[in-house]
């Protein structure tokens, strides 16, 4: 595999993370950009079926580290943000009255992933989302199964308590 | 032991709500599940809860990939094409193994030895520099034991036919020091050797 072969193969993934974890279109690109240069910077050091475990975890870490530097408070995806809304939009269903109701639900879950503390964020949004094991969780976060397994039910529980009207509306 | 509306038991409720969620994953061993079953069976509200859970993990899980805009990719792209070395076909399409400590050790020895090489050339090509007045000189004696003016010249072609060879091997063994070293150090260097030995000759014809 070429780094240009791993870089078509692994950019969604990159995107969406960071995208999903930040709340920022901008954010996400420039953690997408950083990972990639860094992806570049360390090719051919490791094996091929290590690369994927290898962006997990330098996603992850580089969306952290953007986090912890924010000096305001995180900004969230608002309903002004046209482009992202239209992404969304595109996506679902094509009945008008189903997109807004499915637009806000998912609008409110979106929000609220964003609002959840750490470690709950990474582990919700890599298995819930990202459609990852528990194994590739563990990988990325550095932590045992067991403890992957409990943030993620932590993060799920913790999403439940904030989403109780939207849930049971 | 308090309870709700409905009956049920509060403690037992909250109970059930922390292993709700490794229920729906199934991840409770078979006391637990069974446990679990039995207080959904007389609860409405953690039923309730159950179908919140599982919502929850249909709007997560219907959550979409966003495609990662091109020019974020054509920027790393670029960017990386500048910093990159001129690589062979066959190089840059081989995944290298994770043993790649012994890799860049033999592309450094290559290396080395590339500038080994074109450092002998570089030699030679002075050497003959050096000789080429000489041997114009012995040849206008025409003294026997000097150099004729046939084996200067296959001497020339010889040096640059060796050089080209040199550059190729240069080439090929990547070039990392290329550009800074061998280029500035030895190649032009030895241009320059030859093209005094073009002079040299001609001014003796």
């Amino acid at each position: 595999m070429t780094y240009e072969e791993a870089v078509a193969q692994h950019k969604t993934m990159i995107f969406s993370f960071a995208y999903y974890y930040l709340g920022n279109r901008q954010e996400a690109e420039d953690v997408t950009q950083d990972v990639l240069l860094k992806l570049w910077d360390h090719w051919g050091t490791f094996e091929e079926q290590a690369v994927p475990m290898w962006l997990n975890r330098v996603t992850r870490n580089r969306s952290f580290d953007l986090l912890r530097s924010r000096t305001r408070r995180l900004k969230v995806v608002s309903e002004e943000d046209d482009a992202t809304m239209a992404t969304f939009a595109e996506l679902d269903e094509p009945s008008p009255h189903s997109v807004a109701e499915q637009g806000s639900v998912r609008g409110h879950v979106r929000r609220a992933v964003v609002r959840l503390p750490e470690p709950y964020r990474s582990a919700v949004i890599l298995r819930e989302i990202m459609e990852q094991t528990y194994h590739q969780v563990a990988a990325a976060l550095e932590i045992p199964l067991g403890t992957a397994k409990t943030h993620v039910h932590r993060g799920r529980k913790l999403l439940r308590a904030e989403l109780q009207e939207v849930l049971h509306g | 032991m308090a309870k709700r509306r409905d009956g049920s038991n509060l403690g037992a409720c909250a109970q059930v709500d922390d292993w709700l969620e490794s229920y729906a994953d199934g991840d409770l061993n078979a006391n637990q599940q069974l446990e679990v079953e039995e207080h959904l069976r007389a609860c409405s509200a953690c039923r309730a809860e159950l179908d919140a859970v599982r919502s929850l993990a249909f709007e997560l899980r219907s959550m979409p990939t966003l495609e990662c805009p091109d020019e974020v990719v054509a920027n790393v792209l670029a960017s990386t094409r500048t910093q990159s070395t001129v690589a062979s076909e066959g190089e840059a399409s081989r995944f290298r193994p994770a043993v790649s400590s012994v890799s860049r050790q033999h592309t450094w020895l290559r290396a080395a030895a590339a500038i080994l090489v074109l450092s002998a050339g570089l030699i030679a090509g002075l050497w003959l520099l050096q000789e080429a007045p000489k041997a114009s000189q012995r040849q206008a004696n025409q003294t026997s034991d000097t150099h004729s003016r046939a084996e200067l010249e296959q001497a020339h072609e010889d040096l640059q036919i060796a050089l080209a060879y040199f550059g190729g091997i240069a080439e090929k063994a990547g070039l990392v020091l290329r550009d800074d070293v061998i280029a500035d150090q030895v190649v032009r260097p030895t241009r320059r050797a030859l093209s005094r030995i073009g002079t040299a000759e001609s001014r003796q014809q």
